[in-house]
């Protein structure tokens, strides 16, 4: 075959697997499956023993792959979380990442032991492949069924989620050195693994602290000339961070997910709608490959051996590990009984356990595919588990917030240069003072109005006797000087994406 | 119509003694002396206010509002706490100063909203946090009122 049809092969191929899994989230969606399942099935229909008859076994791609999509992932997620969203829930969130994640990860791994009589190395580091989690994979199911959660448990979810990451593909990494390191020495040191992994990720954090500031400075003085080149701009910035961190021996996941949320937190960021717009796009793509490659890289026929142990962990991990993990972390925090088994529940495992999963393959572990078919398993299960009851779990563990439904339409202010003024939309609910009241009588501040009021699917003129209802969507220009008593009457702003 | 007209001296305090956003919100609503269910009532739909955003509006002032059942007419109390408390405020900073104002919820004569405009117009006066802080009784409160002409 030459080249040129090699390649229109291959991107026939990637288009089909990748258009279908897009068109498939409509329907995932509808029947309340989480997203990433239906990735997997495309990925598995795909594969040598489907339909597609796609013959891939590369580990190492698969690895090489990943890291750049939990590069894209995790930037992603730090640029959707600013720092004051953070910073309420920074204590659990940072514990639950770091103690949750190991103590997750040694009561799967004991019952690994005892009950399947597997290594403690071994048995360690499918704990260590399967203890970090997504909360994308939570957020997509709920806004699938119109729920939201308490704001307080769904930010810790996602803040744990960005922030456990780095520590586990940490973790899995250093096990998987100490089991060959003990495989062919005959003995070697565990201790200095604590030590090792706080230096990698105090490097990671700082480094990324000062990635995000320096990078704030230039997006926000570079003036580029045409705003396509800031998400370019910025997903360099991923990629530098990542990769300097790296070769500095610190934690590049751990970097790129501050360097994301200290950009986040910039107040005028220029095009910050095409840059989020971009990156969701690329962390959608990223998942979306992550879990097709995984259901590539799966062989059914192989898999009928590991459904056992998988089922046995995948049930451990969802019913014991990580709610104890998480009781453990939260006792501190003022969280309910309630919250923190709702919290202990729901945490889903997404694309990193795979890619995780590769790396004691392309390290040549003996065994090794087996651990990353028992993985398969537990990612499956632990999301279709979970992941299927998470809306009626929420609503009976009374953890649903007040939920804001999307407005039909939305207006986002796109600047080059910083403006003074900002234009928000404000949702209107019963409980606020100016619901059912003429916009005349609203007493506005001085540099603020009402542009425009999204009623359903109409969208209305804002004239004075146009009377504001509850479900409205509002959106008011305001000046800085305004925004307190704007707040006062219409609460806190919509966040538009 | 002018402030001074709603507030009373009873309903004032000027040493509140909760440390925390909850305990504030009760602590204000006993200044309205309604009975234990009506309290009940009148905090959650306080809470409810408060979840869709902090009333703390910043400059170390918080203005709670709602409109209840538990009133017949526009109440209004006033709460100061001289150490400050986290009440989630839109700059993050501690509040000393509140506004407390329940509306039934119907009005004739509608001056909830701009009761609610004059309260914040009057908090945002550069000397009025300095000279709430020097208040020592209720009545001088009163009095700053009547001198700011609201």
């Amino acid at each position: 075959m030459n080249a040129p049809i090699a390649i229109a092969a291959i991107l026939a191929t990637v288009g089909i697997l990748l258009g279908g899994s897009v068109v498939l989230t409509r329907l995932t969606g509808r029947i309340g499956i989480p997203i990433a399942l239906g990735f997997i099935a495309v990925g598995l229909l795909a594969g040598s023993e489907g339909l597609g008859h796609i013959a891939f076994e590369n580990y190492s791609f698969a690895f090489r792959a990943g890291v750049v999509a939990l590069v894209l992932i995790l930037f992603d997620g730090g640029l959707n979380t600013p720092p004051s969203s953070l910073r309420p829930v920074a204590a659990p969130a940072l514990l639950l990442a770091t103690v949750g994640v190991i103590a997750t990860a040694g009561v799967l791994a004991a019952f690994a032991h005892l009950a399947g009589g597997l290594d403690w190395p071994i048995a360690l580091l499918i704990g260590a492949v399967v203890s970090s989690t997504d909360a994308a994979a939570v957020f997509a199911t709920l806004r699938g069924s119109g729920t939201s959660l308490k704001s307080r448990v769904g930010r810790l979810l996602e803040a744990e989620s960005g922030l456990n990451d780095p520590i586990a593909i940490l973790l899995t990494i250093s096990l998987t050195t100490f089991v060959l390191y003990r495989t062919i020495e005959n003995g070697g040191s565990v201790w200095t693994l604590p030590l090792t992994a706080t230096f990698e990720i105090v490097v990671g954090g700082g480094a990324g602290w000062l990635a995000g500031k320096g990078s704030t400075r230039l997006i926000t003085q570079v003036r580029l000339e045409s705003a396509g080149l800031y998400p370019v701009l910025t997903l360099a910035i991923a990629m530098t961070v990542f990769g300097v961190t790296t070769l500095l021996h610190g934690s590049g996941f751990m970097a790129v997910y501050v360097a994301g949320v200290v950009i986040a937190g910039a107040t005028q960021l220029p095009h910050r709608p095409a840059i989020l717009r971009v990156h969701d796009a690329f962390a959608w793509l990223a998942q979306i490959g992550m879990f097709l490659v995984l259901g590539l890289l799966a062989f059914p026929t192989r898999l009928a051996s590991a459904a056992l142990p998988g089922l046995g962990l995948a049930l451990v991990l969802t019913l014991v590990a990580r709610p104890a993990a998480v009781a453990l972390c939260l006792a501190p925090f003022r969280y309910s009984l309630r919250e923190t088994t709702f919290i202990g529940i729901v945490g889903l495992r997404g694309a990193v356990p795979v890619v995780l999963a590769t790396i004691p393959v392309m390290a040549g572990i003996p065994g090794a595919r087996r651990i990353f078919d028992v993985v398969f398993f537990i990612v499956v299960l632990n999301t279709l588990m979970p992941g299927t009851i998470v809306a009626w779990l929420a609503r009976k563990l009374g953890v649903v917030g007040a939920a804001t439904p999307e407005a039909a339409a939305t207006i986002v202010i796109e600047s080059s240069e910083p403006m003074q003024s900002s234009l928000r939309s404000y949702f209107v609910d019963r409980a606020l003072p100016v619901c059912g009241v003429p916009l005349s009588e609203v007493p506005f501040p001085d540099g603020a109005a009402v542009t425009m009021i999204v009623r359903g699917s109409e969208l209305l003129v804002a004239e004075g006797s146009t009377e504001l209802q509850p479900g409205d969507h509002v959106y008011v220009l305001a000046s800085p000087e305004a925004d307190p008593m704007v707040q006062l009457l219409f609460g806190r702003p919509e966040v538009l994406e | 119509m002018e402030l001074r007209e709603f507030f009373s001296e009873n309903a004032i305090s000027l040493d509140l003694k909760a440390d925390n956003k909850d305990d504030i919100l009760r602590e204000l609503i006993s200044l309205l002396k309604l009975d234990e269910k009506s309290e009940g009532m009148l905090f959650k739909m306080l809470k409810r206010r408060e979840n869709l955003g902090s009333t703390g509006i910043g400059r170390g002032i918080a203005i709670p509002h709602c409109r209840s059942l538990v009133v017949n007419k526009l109440r209004v109390a006033f709460g100061r706490k001289p150490n400050g408390v986290d009440f989630k405020a839109i700059d993050e900073k501690p509040v000393y100063f509140f506004f407390l104002i329940v509306a039934p919820p119907l009005e004739v004569s509608n001056q909830y909203l701009p009761v609610l405009g004059k309260i914040a117009q009057f908090s945002k006066e550069s000397d009025v946090p300095g000279r709430l802080l020097e208040l020592t009784e209720p009545a001088q409160f009163m009095a700053l009122l009547k001198e700011k002409g609201v």
